[in-house]
């Protein structure tokens, strides 16, 4: 190996800024892309200095070679921009000289350019070439960044901004409760706001000189929300009792973001005027209810007093009329004053019907139809002095459970109408009434071949005071009740009529059954 | 290809049509919503739509716009992020393309999964070289005449190219004889 001669040609191919250096410390060959630097070249201490190592070595061949197992950096002196080469010393022990191989050390490109050298100055494997485009890579890396950066920044603007604008207090609490975000309307003075990133809410209650023992429920309500998992509401009342008192709806809603991390959302909502008017509301609807409670036992108990007179003199009427103590032409006149107190009566007794309707509770019992129907018929049918064919039907799959006293003056109504409204048709008048049972429904329907309903009184016909004609007696009221009774109950009707053919209701009420099964 | 090659593209636009036109052809590409950023890797198929798309958009042919993308890639995207490689690659334009392919086989090692083009560059003699490009891609041949028209205008060295050789199979190569007047 010894005899093996180096070839200095070759070895600047490989380091182009290699340098030998003889014991007496003078260069004695310099590489190519070196020569192109310094062009005189003769003594190593007038050509370079030291860098690293500096303070430990002296310019002389023993000191350099005591330090051969370090990297060296050493600046070339006298250049108007001075570049520092990075390299290492070997020992060339047959010639009893040093060998000095490196490359400048350029780390930017802007040192390149100063440098005044050219790529082609470099060794094909020099890794400074690598390491300035690593560094190009690096600053299109960091530009990325900044690019990414404003790109988020842009995107928190808008939601910032978003939430600032919204009239509702937000604010994000992480899981050991402390503010994570505070919207603007939450906490309208910036530097607060700022301050209270990462305090809790008793830290804001301490600031705001607000009731502690109050923060700590609250905190407490925070806690429950975050470890329930569940939505928690509250309200907080601010100056109560006195003009400015405000009262604010809170939210706490739990959520979990994308990396598991446990957050609470909090929302509030100022109610205040909500608040004011529904209370307001409140108390207005409950001096009504009370009035109106008033005003219908006074009506009731009116109406109720009503008939005892009226009775006793209907009463009073009959033993006149029995007496037979009046002149032919008196006769009339008592026959109308009775048919007067009559209808006053059955006024009477609707209203009576109608507020009994309007208070009382629904009571299932089992309805037994056909003799309602029946009892009904029998004590109207004189009404007319012509016969009327009642034809009735019931086809039942289980009782029918409704409210009896509903149900009967429901039937009489209808059977009272469809007897006052009839026509004699030749001796053929008929009412038909039919029931079909089920336990869902029971489904009535009352046909007659009367007079009918004019079509353009058919849509008011269930409206209250409302006569379907004018040329005969009624209060008026009674269709009017009959739709109340099937609203109570949660029916239907449904009338169809032509006139001087007929007139037919449809009425389904719910079947009771269910609810006294499950009851 | 990297980002920053999407990066070419946009800056092209704008800087000759303006925002709202690169705006309407990225939308229409189908990347409206997309910031492309220089390093990261995005498939080749972004690249090769942004440039049909602008042709269309520009009622231009495709050759036109990469011929344009490669001058405005030498003269702009070259000249501010590689500036050393553009001032110290040589003070000629034959000592430039000299370096050329240790510069595409850095890229390589830098991101290990670009696949930046191989080139291989023969000095016929001081004025001329051939340019030899070989490409994993295809359909580049016109971005190439680009590039090397920026460079002529870069280096202020007026030259003729003579396409010498074109295939298309698995791979493009092309040979570009570049004489230097
Ligand atoms: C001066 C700055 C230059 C830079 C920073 C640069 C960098 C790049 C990069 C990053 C790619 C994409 C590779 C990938 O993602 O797969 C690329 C592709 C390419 N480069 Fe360069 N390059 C430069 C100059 C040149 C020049 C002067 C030429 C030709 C004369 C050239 C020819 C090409 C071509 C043709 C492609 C397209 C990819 C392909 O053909 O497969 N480049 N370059």
């Amino acid at each position: 190996m010894e005899q093996m001669i180096f070839n200095a040609q070759l070895l600047e191919e490989l380091f182009p800024f290699f340098i030998i250096i003889e014991q007496d410390l003078s260069i004695t060959f310099a590489g190519k892309s070196l020569r192109k630097i310094i062009h005189e070249a003769i003594s190593f201490e007038d050509t370079f200095a030291f860098i690293r190592p500096k303070l430990g070595i002296e310019y002389k061949f023993d000191s350099i070679l005591k330090f051969k197992d370090q990297v060296f950096i050493l600046q070339i002196r006298n250049l108007s921009y001075p570049i520092n080469l990075k390299g290492q010393f070997v020992f060339d022990s047959p010639n009893n000289r040093l060998l000095f191989c490196g490359s400048p050390w350029i780390t930017s490109d802007d040192d390149f350019i100063k440098t005044n050298l050219y790529i082609s100055d470099f060794a094909l494997h020099d890794s400074v070439l690598d390491l300035l485009q690593v560094t190009s890579s690096l600053r299109m890396e960091y530009d990325d960044k900044v690019t990414l950066n404003s790109e988020i920044e842009k995107q928190k603007k808008f939601y910032e901004n978003l939430f600032d604008n919204i009239p509702v207090d937000i604010g994000v609490f992480d899981n050991e409760l402390r503010y994570k975000f505070l919207n603007k309307n939450s906490v309208k003075d910036e530097k607060t706001r700022k301050w209270l990133i990462n305090k809790t809410l008793k830290d804001y209650y301490e600031f705001r000189n607000l009731d502690l023992q109050l923060a700590d429920e609250r905190q407490a309500l925070l806690q429950k929300a975050i470890t329930e998992k569940n939505t928690v509401r509250y309200q907080d009342v601010y100056n109560e009792f006195n003009d400015n008192e405000k009262v604010i709806l809170r939210e706490l809603f739990p959520y979990e973001d994308y990396e598991g991390r446990n957050y609470l959302m909090a929302y509030g909502v100022d109610i205040t005027e909500l608040k004011k008017g529904r209370d307001e509301l409140i108390i207005k609807n409950k001096e009504l209810e009370k009035l109106n409670g008033e005003l219908d036992s006074l009506a009731y108990s009116i109406t109720h007093d009503l008939r005892s007179p009226v009775l006793a003199l209907m009463g009073l009427l009959d033993i006149i009329y029995e007496s037979g103590e009046f002149g032919s032409e008196n006769k009339e006149y008592l026959t109308l004053m009775r048919k007067s107190i009559l209808r006053l009566d059955d006024t009477i007794r609707e209203i009576l019907n109608y507020y009994r309707n309007a208070r009382t509770e629904i009571d299932y019992t089992e309805i037994n139809l056909l003799h309602f129907v029946n009892q009904s018929f029998e004590s109207v049918q004189y009404y007319v002095n012509y016969k009327i064919k009642l034809e009735t039907s019931i086809q039942a799959d289980c009782p029918f459970y409704s409210d009896e006293n509903r149900i009967i003056t429901l039937i009489n109504n209808l059977i009272a109408n469809a007897v006052k409204y009839s026509r004699e048709n030749d001796g053929n008048a008929f009412i038909k009434f039919s029931a079909i049972i089920d336990h869902e429904n029971c489904l009535i329907t009352i046909q007659d071949n009367g007079e009918g309903i004019p079509y353009d009184h058919q849509k008011n016909v269930f409206k209250i005071f409302h006569r379907a004609s004018s040329t005969t007696s009624g209060s008026g009221l009674g269709l009017f009740i009959c739709s109340e009774i099937i609203n109570k109950l949660n029916g239907k009707i449904l009338l169809e009529s032509i006139p001087l053919q007929g007139t037919k209701f449809t009425i389904t009420i719910p079947n009771g059954t269910k609810t006294i099964e499950i009851s | 290809m990297y980002g920053i090659v999407n990066q070419g593209i946009q800056g092209l636009i704008i800087e000759n049509y303006g925002v709202a036109i690169w705006e309407k052809i990225k939308a229409k590409a189908g990347y409206g919503d997309e910031t492309f950023l220089a390093s990261q890797l995005y498939d080749d198929s972004v690249t090769f739509s942004l440039a049909t798309t602008a042709a269309e958009v520009l009622d231009i042919s495709l050759e036109h716009v990469l011929k344009a993308f490669g001058k405005y890639w030498v003269l702009n995207i070259g000249k501010e992020k590689y500036g050393t490689l553009m001032k110290s690659g040589g003070d000629n334009i034959i000592q430039f393309l000299k370096n050329l392919p240790n510069f595409h086989s850095r890229v390589m090692l830098i991101y290990p999964n670009a696949q930046p083009p191989e080139f291989k560059v023969d000095v016929i003699n001081e004025n001329t070289i051939h340019l030899h490009y070989y490409s994993s891609r295809i359909g580049l041949t016109d971005f190439m005449f680009g590039l090397i028209d920026g460079l002529s205008e870069f280096f202020d060295a007026p030259c003729g190219v003579n396409h010498l050789n074109h295939s298309e199979t698995e791979i493009t190569y092309d040979l570009f004889e570049i004489v230097v007047h």
